[in-house]
């Protein structure tokens, strides 16, 4: 008991004595953080975010070198954030401080909530940046309803990677960019057997839509607001089962199950046991590095009709919210001018988003690199997530269940579509 | 013991607020003021950047005609209700086998304890491997099996197929049984020697013992248990988030992770925050009911000696 009430008295001492510093330190340490992150004179700190990472980050690295030399006010830091980079972006907004400039791609969605500046009136008032100088389908990509967010930062459209030894193993020619889907239906026939696969099929819209454009169909209204008329058509039915009997009807593909169990896709067409492959520009490098000897060719398109491509493609934007603006701008440019193209398809990581520069560096003549190219002046639709800021919540999901559905044959695509089509459109009903 | 003066005591009350501050502060800021944010919400539409809109019970209403609302409720249900006993009886099994007097005691229960402690990040990367439909151990073990049988077996597509995956899932919740043995553990060793030797002379089986000491003697291990248990099965969601985002086909879509969706996907805070309201009603009810159902299955010696 003594020692009990003793100790409580030391202990009380204690705070008598030290009350003082308990309380006054952690102000003082406040203060001293906040005193740090005031700035000096007359320079200013932008900050640029970018889901880029690791060896990918060299570029963006050099490219603000470059702009703080010639811009001796300004400094940038460079905040790269490759994890939850979407939900980092929107929270950063919500506190109101989001950075100054960074990368994106969900334009509608950021444009509806409020988070981006429109670049059109900037861009009007610019002598020494247009936007001419990109491709101009690419700058659709970068725009909702006619306003321009983003100035293009690189670009790759999806196209077709066949494995050439494969192809020479049967004696089969490698297809050239005019070729029909059924041609190519009967190429991947001729090189599915054993543990091999021609093609692989999956779920998911962004991938499927240029299938459906290609045959005149559509997943939404252009304006965003309907289905019925558009999932359910002829057109869209027609192409998607083209597309699902690849795997449902004819095999030349692999289950989702086991494509995943080697490793998905990339790692298949590696390791040889894809002979086709539906991709965006991202493998090139470590296809280059591998003993794969490859090629790349435009998508098919049906018997008739014209083929319509799909690119992807990221922008650097502004946030509305920010104190320095003009010098946003200043920096915006440099991220995405000529010179800053140069550099990142010098790195070899992607391809620059302008035609004169692809010219000037070759790249429309080499081999692999073309494809990519060639496909631009084909992506002439906007995709549909850049028509309607709900996409991927009311469209994007359902129709991806409805496909998977088809794959996992618990429906057939005459049954589903419209069905799904009528869903969305009651949820939407009831939403507004 | 002495009595402080009124002065001394006020003084000491406050320093000892002062000294808990810290936690109080984090808490009012980072749990009960999200608490009650998340009610507000609840009635709102909110995007985050746009102001909140008082939409009063839409949220709540929209949920009856929302078929991924049911689909995960209904994927939710079924892994609590089968993944939940399950796990209770081999925890027990595996407590009453490390309770028996061997050789090595403690290196099994570190052994049997050890999983439990693993993130769920890197244990779910882990049975993706032990899943592969081609290249995972336990298909090849199926195959392996159905040679010495002589059948061509193949193991299911695991998290590929609709039929599957949540078994998979449940199967994976054992790894985690290790908390819940050592607690059982720790119950089985209060269970008095006497009453096993009292039994013993008056000719008892082993089962006899097990079901009429034993389980008795373990219920309110039990029922403790079984409460956190319910409570965690309905909390699931890094395995999902991880291995199969809910798919395929939505076949595993659990409710907080439908919950995550709403919210950090599609950035419809209101309604999310409804759903996690009407998840802890869901937890609530269930819980109650636990309580309620208690006092015909969980035994204390304390109300024996009170009769």
């Amino acid at each position: 008991m003594q020692n009990i009430q003793n100790s409580s008295v030391a202990i009380r001492i204690f705070y008598k004595r030290h009350m003082v510093i308990l309380c006054v330190v952690p102000i003082i340490s406040i203060f001293l953080v906040l005193g740090c992150s005031k700035q000096d004179g007359d320079t200013i700190t932008l900050r640029y975010m970018t889901w880029d990472s690791a060896t990918g980050l060299e570029p963006e690295r050099k490219i603000i070198q470059r702009f703080e030399a010639t811009h001796p006010n300004i400094k940038v830091k460079l905040e790269p954030n490759s994890q939850g980079y979407e939900d980092k972006i929107i929270t950063s907004l919500v506190a109101g401080k989001p950075p100054d400039v960074f990368l994106w791609w969900n334009f509608t969605k950021l444009a509806e909530l409020g988070g981006l500046e429109d670049l059109t009136p900037y861009l009007e008032n610019c002598s020494d940046f247009s936007v001419d100088m990109f491709y101009p389908n690419l700058v659709k990509y970068n725009s909702v309803k006619g306003h321009i967010y983003g100035l293009p930062k690189d670009f790759t459209a999806r196209v077709i990677f066949y494995n050439k030894d494969l192809f020479d193993q049967v004696g089969l020619p490698y297809p050239k960019d005019d070729w029909t889907w059924e041609e190519f239906l009967e190429i991947a026939k001729k090189l599915t057997h054993d543990d091999q696969y021609g093609f692989y099929v999956f779920a998911g819209t962004y991938h499927l839509q240029p299938w459906v454009w290609s045959n005149g169909g559509d997943l939404v209204s252009p304006d965003g607001n309907q289905v019925i008329g558009f999932l359910d058509s002829p057109e869209t039915i027609e192409a998607i089962k083209f597309y699902t009997d690849l795997y449902v009807r004819y095999r030349v593909s692999p289950s989702g199950g086991a494509a995943a169990s080697l490793g998905g896709a990339q790692n298949m067409f590696l390791t040889g046991k894809l002979a086709m492959m539906d991709n965006g520009r991202w493998p090139v490098l470590k296809l280059k590095k591998s003993k794969i000897r490859f090629g790349t060719v435009l998508p098919p398109h049906p018997q008739g009709k014209r083929l319509v491509t799909v690119l992807h493609s990221a922008g650097q934007v502004m946030a509305t919210i920010g104190k320095h603006k003009s010098q946003a701008w200043e920096l915006l440019k440099a991220m995405s001018d000529e010179e800053a193209q140069k550099i990142r398809a010098e790195a070899g990581w992607a391809l620059p988003a302008m035609p004169a520069l692809t010219e000037k560096m070759g790249l429309d003549r080499d081999p692999v690199e073309s494809a990519f190219i060639r496909a631009v002046e084909y992506a002439t639709i906007t995709p549909c997530f850049l028509r309607t800021s709900d996409w991927w919540e009311y469209f994007d999901k359902p129709i991806t269940d409805a496909i998977d559905k088809v794959l996992l044959r618990k429906g057939t695509v005459e049954e589903v579509l419209p069905q799904t089509a009528q869903e969305i459109e009651a949820r939407l009903r009831r939403r507004r | 013991m002495k009595i402080l003066p009124e002065k001394t005591r006020q003084r000491e009350t406050l320093e000892g607020y002062l000294a808990i501050s810290p936690w109080i502060i984090g808490f009012l800021v980072f749990v009960f003021g999200p608490i009650v944010a998340s009610l507000v919400l609840s009635f709102h539409k909110w995007n985050l950047l746009k102001p909140a809109q008082w939409v009063g019970l839409t949220n709540y209403q929209s949920m009856v005609s929302d078929p991924l609302f049911w689909q995960s409720l209904k994927v939710t249900f079924i892994y609590a209700v089968v993944s939940v006993p399950l796990g209770l009886v081999t925890a027990l099994l595996v407590a009453l086998l490390l309770n028996q007097k061997i050789k090595g005691l403690a290196f099994f229960r570190t052994v049997f304890y050890l999983p439990s402690v693993m993130p769920t990040v890197a244990v779910s990367l882990i049975w993706m491997w032990m899943y592969n439909p081609k290249f995972g151990i336990l298909n090849f073990l199926i195959k392996k099996a159905g040679g010495l049988l002589g059948l061509n077996l193949e193991g299911p597509e695991w998290l590929y197929s609709t039929t599957w995956v949540l078994p998979a899932l449940i199967l994976m919740s054992f790894w985690g049984i290790g908390g819940g043995m050592l607690i059982f553990l720790a119950g089985l060793k209060n269970i008095p020697e006497q009453l096993y030797e009292a039994a013993l002379v008056d000719g008892a089986g082993a089962w006899q013992r097990f079901r009429k000491i034993t389980i008795p003697m373990l219920s309110p291990t039990i029922f403790f248990l079984l409460v956190t248990g319910t409570i965690g099965a309905f909390q699931v969601f890094t395995q999902a988030f991880v291995m199969t985002e809910g798919g395929p086909l939505n076949a595993s879509m659990f409710f907080v992770l439908y919950l995550y969706m709403q919210g950090f996907r599609w950035f419809r805070m209101g309604y999310a925050s409804a759903l996690a309201w009407v998840l802890v009603l869901i937890i609530l009810a269930l819980t109650i009911l636990i309580f309620k159902s208690s006092s015909l299955w969980v035994y204390y010696e304390a109300d024996e000696e009170n009769r």
